[in-house]
């Protein structure tokens, strides 16, 4: 299939795979990778990307008792068998997701020793050199969750190196990146090529590795269907493709609003007043100034711990202000006459399962039907899948579907301020249709949105006002001019 | 840079549980006074600037302790006569063998988590103390979790504020209706941290043992500890009296 | 006896920051009713929460000795974290984690249902009450010794039975 599997170091060829519970995840996908070279796997959100990751690795076989037919060389040994299985870490480093889901230790110390010491490696002096090399040595003895984002992200990449393993395997790194984030993870991965490391990443927002990357496999309904060099994915046309399938191949341009705007400015309903926020003696934010109204969405832009979602936060009268005020409809939103308070202003949090009460969608969609006083049939029709999932515990629909659902209880409470923090994390661009589906509706309910990101593709599709949230302060400008500001740090890299 | 405390974290463990033991079983009032009172003194007085409230809500339980001593074994001679209240020496002795009993557990409670960085002693049990290496990460992975799920469950209480629930759960159903979003977002965390962790080579691990550190500090620690069961077993075989003769009524 | 993955270790930990989580929670409790009642009412009004870690993590891994595991570990986290009880925990963990393990047993580790988890909450109640006489001696007269079994078996049942449920919906698929 290439012309130099000479020197390929992974090469695998997935026949069926699948986990205990469902059937056939993965089907008849070659792949090939080689030392020094990126190779990029594109594929929508639950295309069977990560599947592939594991099903490679031998984890899926071995730790989750799934089923992988097939066979894999990965630097000479086949991590299907028990014996190759158990040599996959000293030749491997894998990066998952996000930091929640890797970081195991209280520490970033322990962190680092804990892979050299599975691999035989008792050396303080060796776990010091690492965390040196990736700049968290002050911090060695810090408790994780005192981490900023972008330090505990440099601590899962350190703990997963820190061993040198040849081959370098990410899954989704930049699903909860800033594009500061972005910037920096590619200077990683391009230290890693330059020392002969065999580097694997696996994304659906391809846009950002495509300048860098050897070889793109895309990846569709489980089976690997396409594959590019580096030259075919030049031409427009091929990158277009991509984007269809739900592939974040291009970069974002800002949307030209419908007629929304022009209709006359609705009332004022958010409006913040010289308010200072932040937990006990640490203030994150100060003199923040904002108004926004009816029919508007705003989105607040920044890096990761810049104060987004501690704004959000204080407006809906979770968090105390320090200083100033807040008014939703001109009522303070802690002592408000409202009840529930989320008829006034409702914060949807980043992972939706928070939102959730009862332990089915049914359950869920009757106490909505309760609180706000909407018939339950009404509830059920607004999307077609809702009807099948009466049943279904709420945490065990899609990633996606758990989004919607926590977005729909949100807006049903017909809020007049609707919040959201990070609505597009990990979930590739057929979202983003539903999304812009969901807010045009809280809209005509008469609702201002404001949203917290860092998603440049989002602001260019939903926003009409736009927030600069960096060094304590909060500043608007045009939405544009926040586009940049994302796209900034990935110029030129 | 180094975080070490100056005693074996191991050897702090097996001092609090050994002593634990004793107090627990130990029913002699005066080996449980000089045992119990020095260790609570200390171990208040290293957790006090921490831990003050929790001290202060141990310290406010005594009045109930009094209370139930009251009701429940108010019987034997009179000690003391306050207005209508007859207190008799079985409630005194309820009080003082239980009250000190109890103030020498969380005495040494106190003293172990003032003196113990959690992280650093699970690293020690695992070397000194061979535990189990799947018990060490799970403690090590739950030391990790403590302020990440205190986040989550601020986050889930905010909003049922906003959904219109009791943020702090009283009923069953509210326990429930909080757990399960708590455990669901943390039964997903747990299956990706343990593949991370098992590509990272956790089926290979094997933490060279060390011998337990008896340096100085240790020496001290196990000497007291060893003087305190000795004062226990004399109390419990009737080899320990007070002298000085008392008189209670 | 099947092998302990290092997965199910990562849900040990989860299950004890959750029971420490709620331990923490019963804390208060106990100390607001040892305040008012002293510690024979506050044992009674906190038992069953207590009892929670061996059906929890019982219901989630589904293996020989999760129970025992689930209620010593977060015995265990719970001695690392400032309260009163300290390493009395410890001690109570491991005797309750022992009864809860029974009630999977009988079933001979083949069921891992409400029912199951309900007896584990039962069973854990009668020990920590023996547990208790000690502690309190003189204060476990037999009509209190009465009313806390009484009280500890019911509590008991009651929160086993939620937290298996729990376990069940987050976990997915049959009780078997």
């Amino acid at each position: 299939m290439t012309e130099e599997q000479g020197n390929a170091s992974l090469e695998a060829y997935i026949e069926e795979a699948s986990y205990p519970s469902r059937r056939d995840v993965l089907k008849d996908s070659f792949f090939n990778a080689s030392a020094g070279e990126l190779t990029l796997v594109a594929g929508p959100s639950g295309s069977g990307k990560t599947t592939l990751l594991l099903a490679i690795t031998g984890v899926l076989k071995h730790l989750l008792q799934g089923n992988v037919r097939g066979r894999v060389n990965l630097a000479g040994i086949d991590p299907l068998t028990e014996e190759g299985f158990s040599k996959v870490p000293r030749i491997v480093g894998a990066v998952m997701q996000d930091p929640d889901k890797q970081l195991a230790m209280p520490t970033p110390y322990d962190e680092v020793s804990f892979t050299l010491e599975n691999l035989g490696i008792n050396n303080e002096g060796k776990v010091w050199d690492v965390l040196r090399e990736y700049g968290l040595e002050e911090h060695a003895f810090k408790p994780v969750e005192h981490l900023s984002g972008g330090q505990q992200r440099r601590l899962a990449i350190a703990a997963a190196l820190a061993h040198d393993p040849d081959v370098v395997v990410l899954d989704e790194p930049t699903a909860s990146l800033d594009p500061w984030g972005v910037k920096s993870l590619k200077g990683t991965i391009t230290r890693l090529l330059r020392r002969g490391k065999t580097v694997v990443v696996v994304e659906h927002k391809v846009r950002y590795f495509l300048d860098m990357t050897s070889r793109t496999y895309v990846i569709k309904n489980g089976v690997i269907s396409a594959e590019y060099r580096r030259d075919e994915l030049l031409s427009s046309d091929a990158l277009r493709e991509l984007l269809m399938t739900g592939i974040d191949a291009l970069p974002p341009e800002a949307h030209v609003r419908d007629a929304r705007s022009e209709e006359g400015e609705g009332e004022v309903t958010v409006s913040l007043s010289n308010l200072t926020c932040g937990y006990g003696d640490v203030v994150v934010l100060e003199d923040v100034d904002m108004e926004l109204r009816a029919g508007e969405v705003g989105v607040l832009v920044g890096p990761n711990g810049s104060g987004k979602t501690t704004l959000l936060k204080c407006i809906a009268g979770l968090l105390e202000p320090v200083d100033g005020y807040v008014r939703v409809m001109g009522e303070d939103p802690r002592r408000a006459g409202v009840r529930p308070r989320g008829r006034l202003v409702f914060y949807v949090p980043q992972i939706p399962d928070y939102t959730f009460v009862s332990n089915s969608v049914g359950g869920e969609l009757r106490e909505v039907s309760k609180k706000v006083g909407v018939a339950f049939r009404d509830l059920v029709s607004i999307a077609p899948w809702v009807k099948d999932a009466l049943q279904r515990p709420p945490y065990r629909l899609s990633h996606g579907q758990r989004r919607w659902l926590a977005l729909s209880i949100g807006i049903a409470y017909t809020p007049k301020a609707l919040l959201l923090d990070e609505p597009t994390t990990g979930l590739d661009l057929r979202f983003m249709g539903e999304l812009r589906r969901l807010l045009a509706k809280a809209i005509r309910a008469g609702a201002a949105v404001l949203i917290a990101t860092h998603d440049p593709r989002l602001v260019a599709e939903v926003a009409d006002r736009a927030f600069i949230v960096d060094g304590g302060r909060v500043r608007e400008v045009s939405v544009v001019d926040a586009l940049k500001y994302l796209e900034e740090p990935l110029r030129g890299s | 840079m180094g975080r070490e405390g100056s005693v074996d974290p191991a050897v702090l463990f097996i001092y609090g549980l050994v002593l634990t033991l004793v107090l627990f079983i130990d029913r002699d009032a005066l080996s449980l006074a000089l045992i119990g009172v020095p260790n609570a003194i200390v171990g208040f007085a290293l957790g006090w600037r921490k831990y003050k409230v929790l001290i202060a809500l141990f310290l406010i339980g005594f009045t109930g302790l009094a209370i139930n001593a009251l009701l429940l074994t108010n019987v034997g001679p009179t000690v003391l006569v306050v207005g209508p209240l007859i207190v008799r020496a079985g409630a005194v002795n309820t009080f003082i063998t239980i009250g000190l009993r109890i103030t020498g557990i969380a005495g040494v409670a106190f003293l172990f988590v003032s003196l113990v960085d959690p992280a650093l002693a699970v690293r020690s049990l695992e070397r000194k103390l061979r535990l189990p290496k799947g018990v060490c990460f799970a403690l090590a992975y739950a030391l990790r979790l403590i302020d990440l799920m205190s986040k989550d469950l601020r986050e889930i209480q905010g909003v049922r504020v906003l959904r219109g629930y009791r943020s702090v759960p009283i009923t069953p159903t509210d326990i429930k209706s909080v757990l399960t979003p708590l455990l669901s977002v943390g039964y997903e965390r747990a299956l990706w941290v343990g593949i991370a962790a098992e590509l990272r080579g956790f089926r290979l691990r094997k933490v060279s043992k060390e011998p337990l550190r008896i340096g100085w500090m240790e020496a001290i620690v196990l000497t007291l500890l060893a003087l305190q069961i000795l004062i226990a077993l004399a109390g419990m075989l009737g080899y320990l009296r007070l002298v000085v003769p008392y008189t209670l009524h | 006896m099947k092998r302990y993955t290092v997965v199910d270790w990562a849900i040990l930990g989860l299950v004890a920051v959750v029971t420490g989580v709620i331990f923490t929670f019963t804390w208060n409790v106990y100390y607001i009713g040892k305040a008012l009642g002293g510690p024979v009412v506050a044992r009674a009004l906190s038992y069953g929460l207590w009892f929670i870690g061996a059906p929890l993590a019982a219901s989630l891994i589904r293996k020989p000795a999760s129970a025992f595991l689930g209620e010593t570990l977060g015995a265990l986290v719970e001695t690392f974290l400032p309260n009163a009880g300290g390493f009395t925990n410890l001690i109570y963990g491991i005797c309750q984690g022992i009864a809860s393990e029974v009630a999977y047993a009988i079933f001979g580790y083949r069921r891992w249902g409400v029912l199951q988890g309900m007896l584990a909450g039962a069973f854990a109640g009668p020990v920590a009450v023996a547990l208790d006489a000690i502690l309190f001696q003189s204060l476990a007269t037999p009509p209190v010794m009465l009313a806390w079994t009484i009280a500890s078996v019911i509590s008991g049942a009651i929160y086993g039975a939620i937290v298996s449920a729990i376990g069940r919906t987050v976990r997915g698929g049959s009780e078997k």
